[in-house]
C-alpha cells in the first residue's frame, strides 16, 4: 500500500487525535473556560476556539487576561461645588468636536446620519464590546483600505482633542459576565476616557432595544437583559462629566421595544430610520466650556 | 444536526464509519439504516413517525405492484404521495398549524420515483431493508440530492468482494480518501464561502431596501446567487463525500451552473438530481417535445409552475419559475433559430437575467420586491437615506469572500480538482480549508442550509 494515496486520511486522523489529545489533557488547565460541555463540544473544536481567544496550547495555564480592578470613574475632586448640567437643544455644529463609539448600531448612524458623518469621527466597529474598547487594537490606522493596520482607542486618542465622546455598546457581550462584570468595564473605559480627554464630557448611551417580538422569543438578546444592563451603566452618569442618554425613549414602540417598523433584523436601525437618533441627540446636548 | 455540526464531523462520522466497515457486508445495510434513522430522529424526533408511515403506506402498494403491475395502484401511490406533500406545504398559506417534516419533499419525490421506477420493472428485487435505506439514507434525506433506486443498490461493499482482505482494506481507503475530499470542499464552500457571503446579503434586509444604492442592489443580487450555489453545491457535495465514503457511486447535482450557455442548460447544471426528476417523472411523461410545438409549450408550463409551487407557497415563487418559464420558451422557440446570436446572448442571459431571477426568488414580500428591483433598475427614485459609498464598505468586508466565490465558479478550478487531485500540494491545501472551516464552525454559532425545509 502506498501512504500517499492515503495522505488526506492520513493528515486528518493524525491531525483530529491530535488535537482532540490537545483539548482533553489541558481541559481542566488553559481549557477550562471553553469546556463547558463534554457532550456538545468536541475536544477538537476547543482547541480552536480558545486559539481565536488568544489561548494557545503553549498559553500559560495563569489566565493572562485577568482583569485589571478598575479604576474609580470620578475625577471631579470631592471638595470642588458640583453643578448639574441639564439637557439643552443644540444644532448640528455642535458635533464637529464629537467622538462618537460603538458597534454596529453606531456605524450605522455614521452610515445613514450625513449630517452627523460629515461632522464628527466615528470608531464604529461591528460586534465591538466594551471589553474590545479598554483592551483591544481594533480602529484601522487608514479606514480606507480594507485590511488597514489597527490601533487601540487609547493610542488613536493620543493626538486628537474631542469636547464630546458619545459611546453605545452592550449588545455584543450581554452573554460575557454579569451586569456588574460590564459595568466595571464601562467604568474603566470611561475613566480612561477622562484621562485620555480631560476637556471631554462622556455620553453614556444606553443599549438600544430589539423588538418586543424578537426579545420575547430570544433567551439571550432580549429588552429584560439589556434592561439589567442598562440600569447598571445608569450609575456611572453624575450630570456634571458623564451624562446617561436614555436612546430608548426615542426608539421604542407602544409595546416596549424597537419600534418594529423602523428595523429589517429586530436589532438595527434601518437606514432610512436613523433621525430618530439624530433628533434625539440634538434635543440632549450638554453645554461644554 | 446538519453536515456542518462540529459533532457531526468530528465525532458522529469517524465512530459509523469504523464500525460500518469492521462490520461484515451484509449488516452494512442495516447499519446504514439504523444510522440514518437515528439521524433523522435527531433532527426531526416527533414526524419521524409521519415518514414512517408513509413510507410503510407506500411499500405495501409497492408489493401489490411487484406481483402484478397494475397502473391503478400505481396512481393511488401517486396521488397519495401528491395529496400528501401539497398537504403539508398547502399548511403555512392556509394557516393548518401543520409542521412540514424536515426533507419531506426529497422524501416525497424519492417515493414517487421508486413507484414509478417499479412499475416500470426498473426494481428488479423488493427488499424493504433497501428500500428503507434508499429513502432516510442521512447523505439524502434532509436536503437531497434526489437519488433514484439503483442508486442504492449499486453500493460496492454491500456484497462480499472478491480479492484478499488487503487489497478489499486499500479500496475501502480509497473511497473513504475520495469522499472526505469531497467532503472537506464542500464543507469550506458552506462555511467559508456561502456563510460569509450571506452575511452581506442579510444586511441589506437591515439596512432595508429604500437605502441601498444602485451598485450595492447589484453586488447584492450577485452575492445572493453565490451565496445560493455554495451553499447548497457545497452541501450536495458534502453529501456526495458520504455518499462515497459509505461506498456510493458519485452523485452529480451541479455541474459548473454559471457557465451554462443558456438558461435551459443552466437548469440541467443547476440542481440537475431535481431538473432530471422533473423530467423523467413530469415533462417527459406529458410528451415532452415530441408532440410539437404548442405541447411543449403547455408542457413546460406544467414543468415550472409545478417548480415553483414546490418552492415556496408566495407570489414571488410563481412569478421566479414564471420569468425563466418564459425567457425558457424563448430560447427554445427563437433563440435556438439563430445558432451564433444564441450562443452569445444565452452566456448573457445566464449571467445577466439569472442574479435578477434569484432576487425574485429570494425577496417573499411583493412590496419588499419591487423597492429592490427599483433599486437595481432605478427608472423611479424610491431611495430614502442612501448612502452612495455603501458599497464601497461592503466590498471592503465582503470582497475576500466575494472573489474567493468568483475564483471557485469558474470551471477551470473543478477540473484542475479532477486532474490532480492526489498531488501533495493540491491534498495540503483541502487539509488546510477543512481546518478553516473548522475553525470558522468552532468560533460562529454556524447558519443552516438554506434548503432544509423545502
Amino acid at each position: 500500500m502506498n501512504p500517499k494515496k492515503y495522505l488526506f486520511l492520513i493528515l486528518l486522523f493524525v491531525s483530529i487525535v491530535g488535537l482532540s489529545i490537545t483539548g482533553l489533557y489541558s481541559r481542566t488547565g488553559i481549557y477550562k473556560e471553553f469546556f463547558k460541555n463534554y457532550l456538545t463540544t468536541p475536544a477538537a473544536s476547543v482547541v480552536f476556539k480558545a486559539a481565536a481567544a488568544g489561548v494557545f496550547p503553549w498559553s500559560n495555564p495563569v489566565s493572562e487576561k485577568e482583569p485589571e480592578k478598575p479604576k474609580p470613574v470620578t475625577h471631579t475632586k470631592p471638595t470642588e461645588k458640583i453643578t448639574i448640567k441639564p439637557f439643552i437643544k443644540v444644532d448640528d455644529e455642535y458635533f464637529n468636536d464629537a467622538l462618537f463609539i460603538g458597534d454596529s448600531r453606531m456605524a450605522g448612524l455614521a452610515k445613514y446620519c450625513e449630517a452627523l458623518d460629515e461632522r464628527a469621527t466615528f470608531y464604529a466597529k461591528k460586534s465591538l464590546t466594551i471589553y474590545d474598547i479598554r483592551d483591544e487594537s481594533w480602529i484601522p490606522i487608514d479606514p480606507t483600505k480594507p485590511n488597514s493596520k489597527t490601533e487601540t482607542l487609547w493610542e488613536a486618542l493620543a493626538d486628537k482633542q474631542f469636547s464630546k465622546i458619545y459611546i453605545m455598546v452592550g449588545i455584543n457581550e450581554i452573554g460575557i459576565g454579569d451586569e456588574n462584570v460590564f459595568r466595571d468595564a464601562y467604568e474603566e473605559v470611561v475613566s480612561r476616557l477622562h484621562s485620555a480627554q480631560p476637556k471631554a464630557i462622556v455620553y453614556i448611551t444606553s443599549i438600544m432595544h430589539v423588538t418586543a417580538e424578537k426579545s420575547e422569543k430570544d433567551e439571550l438578546y432580549n429588552n429584560p437583559n439589556i434592561d439589567v444592563r442598562n440600569d447598571a451603566i445608569k450609575t456611572l452618569a453624575d450630570s456634571v462629566d458623564n451624562f446617561y442618554l436614555n436612546l430608548n425613549e426615542a426608539i421604542d414602540d407602544a409595546d416596549g421595544g424597537l419600534n418594529a417598523e423602523w428595523t429589517g433584523d429586530g436589532v438595527h436601525l434601518k437606514g432610512s430610520c436613523y433621525e430618530p437618533w439624530h433628533e434625539y441627540l440634538l434635543s440632549h446636548g450638554i453645554k461644554v466650556k | 444536526m446538519t453536515f456542518a455540526d462540529l459533532n457531526f464531523i468530528l465525532r458522529l462520522i469517524p465512530i459509523f464509519l469504523l464500525i460500518y466497515y469492521l462490520a461484515p457486508a451484509k449488516v452494512r445495510p442495516w447499519l446504514l439504516l439504523v444510522g440514518s434513522l437515528g439521524f433523522y430522529y435527531v433532527n426531526e424526533p416527533m414526524l419521524i413517525i409521519v415518514m414512517a408511515a408513509g413510507a410503510v403506506l407506500n411499500f405495501l402498494l409497492a408489493l401489490i405492484n411487484f406481483k402484478k403491475r397494475n397502473k391503478i395502484i400505481l396512481a393511488i401511490a401517486i396521488i397519495l404521495d401528491v395529496l400528501w406533500l401539497g398537504a403539508f406545504k398547502a399548511s403555512a398559506p392556509l394557516h393548518l398549524g401543520l409542521l412540514i417534516p424536515l426533507g419531506l419533499s426529497y422524501f416525497v419525490f424519492k417515493l414517487i420515483s421508486y413507484q414509478v421506477d417499479l412499475f416500470k420493472g426498473k426494481v428488479e428485487k423488493l427488499s424493504f431493508v433497501n428500500y428503507l435505506v434508499y429513502l432516510f439514507m442521512f447523505p439524502q434525506v434532509i436536503a437531497g440530492p434526489i437519488a433514484r433506486y439503483d442508486y442504492v443498490i449499486s453500493n460496492k461493499y454491500w456484497a462480499k468482494r472478491e480479492g484478499s482482505r488487503r487489497e478489499r482494506f486499500g479500496q475501502i481507503l480509497c473511497q473513504l480518501e475520495e469522499g472526505l475530499k469531497l467532503f472537506a470542499i464542500g464543507l469550506f464552500f458552506k462555511v467559508m464561502v456561502a456563510d460569509h457571503i450571506a452575511v452581506l446579503w442579510n444586511e441589506l434586509k437591515t439596512i432595508g431596501y429604500e437605502s441601498i444604492s444602485t451598485p450595492l442592489a447589484w453586488i447584492g443580487a450577485y452575492s445572493y446567487s453565490l451565496n445560493l450555489y455554495f451553499d447548497f453545491w457545497g452541501y450536495s457535495l458534502m453529501a456526495a463525500g458520504l455518499g462515497i465514503m459509505l461506498g456510493f457511486e458519485f452523485i452529480i447535482n451541479f455541474d459548473q451552473p454559471y457557465f451554462a450557455a443558456s438558461i435551459s442548460d443552466f437548469y440541467r447544471k443547476w440542481h440537475s438530481t431535481l431538473g432530471t426528476w422533473f423530467r423523467d417523472y413530469i415533462y417527459f411523461p406529458l410528451g415532452g417535445n415530441r408532440k410539437g410545438k404548442l405541447r411543449t409549450v403547455f408542457n413546460l408550463i406544467i414543468v415550472w409552475a409545478v417548480t415553483g409551487i414546490w418552492h415556496g407557497s408566495t407570489l414571488n415563487f410563481l412569478i421566479w419559475a414564471g420569468v425563466l418559464c418564459l425567457i425558457i420558451i424563448f430560447e427554445k422557440l427563437l433563440l435556438s433559430k439563430a445558432p451564433k446570436l444564441f450562443k452569445v446572448v444565452g452566456h448573457l442571459n445566464v449571467w445577466l437575467i439569472i442574479p435578477v431571477t434569484w432576487v425574485i426568488f429570494a425577496i417573499h414580500s411583493l412590496k419588499d420586491l419591487r423597492l429592490y428591483l427599483l433599486r437595481m433598475f432605478p427608472v423611479i427614485n424610491v431611495g430614502v437615506a442612501v448612502n452612495a459609498k455603501d458599497f464601497r464598505y461592503s466590498l471592503m468586508e465582503y470582497g475576500v469572500y466575494l472573489v474567493l466565490g468568483l475564483i471557485f465558479v469558474m470551471p477551470f478550478v473543478t477540473n484542475l480538482y479532477r486532474k490532480h487531485k492526489d498531488n501533495v500540494f493540491v491534498v495540503l491545501m483541502i487539509f488546510v480549508m477543512f481546518w478553516v472551516s473548522i475553525f470558522s464552525l468552532s468560533n460562529s454559532a454556524g447558519n443552516p442550509f438554506m434548503y432544509l425545509r423545502f
